[in-house]
C-alpha cells in the first residue's frame, strides 16, 4: 500500500526513523519510501553524517581540555575559613554599609524596676504561700477551731481534750470514764448519804 | 536594700501568722492574744432511777444520759456560765451544788482548770472547747454536772 504525504511528512517520518522513535507500521513505512524515494535515503544519509560530525567534534574537545587545574582552581575561589565579616566581600560590604552608621555615645544607667512589682514579686508570694501553709496546717487557725463542739456542752473530737490531772474527793468512790468522739469523760463519784 | 524590703515583706506577713496560730507549739494563740480568760458554761441534770424520760433542755445531752443507762427519768435543774480571768476563781451556786472553778493556767493550746463542785475538787489539763462531765451519785439519783470550758 503506497502512502501519500508530503515532504514535510516525509522528513519527520526519516527523523523519527533516524531516532529510533517510529510507532506501530512506520518503521516499515520508512523503509519502504527510503528504497523508493532517492530523497528519503539522502535525508537520511545526512542525519547519519550529521551525528558522527557532532560526536566527533565532542570527543576531540574533551581530549582538548586540560582538567589538571580544575579543582585547584575551585578551591582557590572558596573563601579561606568561616566566612565572616573579617574576610571577603562580606568585610567589604559591612565596611561600607558602617559609614553610613553615626554612632552617637549615650550614658547607660541601670534598669530601672517598678516598686509596685518589686513589693509584689516574689517575696509576697513567697510569704503568701507561708501564710496559707500556717493557716491550713496550724489547727483552730483563723477560726477554724475544730475542738469547739458544735452540739451544747459535747466534745466530738476524738483527741484528747481533757487529762485529768487530780481528783480530790470524799466520795465513796470515783470512776473516771474515758471521753470517746461521741461523749465527753465521765468522772462518776459516789456520795454517802449522809453528806 | 530591694532584698531587704523583700524579706520585711515576707516577715511582716508571716510572723503574725506564724504567732496567732493557736495550734501545739510555740504559738501564740488568738484567745490568748485577745483575753486571758476562760468561759465556762455549766449545766445541771438530775437523774433518777424512778422518773420516766428527759425533759426537753435534758435532752439536748442525750449522748451524755445515754451513759447512765442505770437512770430512767432525767431533769434539768440549772445552767449558767461563768468568765473566769488568768489565776482567779469563780463561784456559783447552780442546781444545789456550789461550783467553783479556777483558771490555773492557759498556755494557748491547753488550760489547766480546777473545778471544784461541792467537796470535789478535780485538776483538769483542758483543750479549748473541752467538756467533762461529774455524775455524783446520792441514794437513787445523780446529778450530772456538765462543765464546758472555751478560752
Amino acid at each position: 500500500m503506497t502512502v501519500i504525504m508530503t515532504p514535510e511528512e516525509r522528513d519527520q517520518l526519516i527523523q523519527r526513523y533516524y531516532d529510533g522513535e517510529t510507532l506501530g507500521n512506520e518503521g516499515r513505512q520508512a523503509e519502504a519510501l527510503l528504497e523508493a524515494d532517492p530523497e528519503a535515503r539522502q535525508l537520511l544519509a545526512h542525519l547519519r553524517t550529521m551525528s558522527d560530525a557532532i560526536q566527533t567534534d565532542i570527543a576531540l574537545a574533551v581530549a582538548e581540555e586540560d582538567f589538571s587545574s580544575y579543582w585547584t582552581d575551585i578551591h582557590e575561589r572558596l573563601p579561606k575559613g568561616p566566612l565572616t565579616l573579617e574576610t571577603g566581600e562580606e568585610r567589604d560590604r559591612a565596611f561600607a554599609a558602617a559609614g553610613d552608621v553615626v554612632v552617637t555615645e549615650v550614658p547607660m544607667a541601670p534598669p530601672r524596676r517598678s516598686l509596685w512589682r518589686m513589693l509584689f514579686g516574689p517575696g509576697l508570694a513567697t510569704a503568701g504561700a507561708l501564710a496559707v501553709l500556717v493557716a491550713f496546717f496550724a489547727p483552730g487557725t483563723f477560726g477554724l477551731d475544730a475542738s469547739v463542739p458544735s452540739g451544747p456542752a459535747i466534745a466530738t473530737n476524738v483527741d484528747h481534750t481533757v487529762e485529768i490531772e487530780e481528783i480530790d474527793s470524799d466520795g465513796l468512790m470515783v470512776m473516771v470514764t474515758q471521753e470517746s468522739a461521741e461523749v465527753p469523760g465521765i468522772i462518776w463519784i459516789t456520795e454517802s448519804e449522809e453528806s | 536594700m530591694k532584698t531587704l524590703m523583700k524579706m520585711l515583706l515576707a516577715l511582716s506577713l508571716f510572723v503574725p501568722a506564724f504567732l496567732l496560730a493557736p495550734g501545739d507549739g510555740p504559738l501564740l494563740s488568738i484567745a490568748e492574744a485577745q483575753a486571758a480568760e476562760a468561759t465556762v458554761r455549766v449545766d445541771v441534770i438530775r437523774a433518777t432511777k424512778e422518773g420516766s424520760g428527759a425533759d426537753k433542755r435534758s435532752a439536748r445531752f442525750k449522748s451524755i444520759l445515754d451513759q447512765a443507762p442505770q437512770y430512767k427519768g432525767f431533769a434539768y435543774q440549772e445552767g449558767g456560765s461563768l468568765k473566769v480571768p488568768l489565776g482567779k476563781s469563780e463561784s456559783k451556786d447552780l442546781g444545789g451544788r456550789k461550783l467553783t472553778v479556777t483558771l490555773v493556767s492557759l498556755d494557748g493550746s491547753k488550760s489547766k482548770t480546777e473545778v471544784v463542785i461541792d467537796n470535789h475538787k478535780t485538776t483538769l489539763s483542758l483543750k479549748n472547747g473541752a467538756t467533762t462531765v461529774w455524775a455524783i451519785k446520792k441514794g437513787d439519783a445523780a446529778d450530772l454536772v456538765i462543765v464546758k470550758v472555751s478560752y
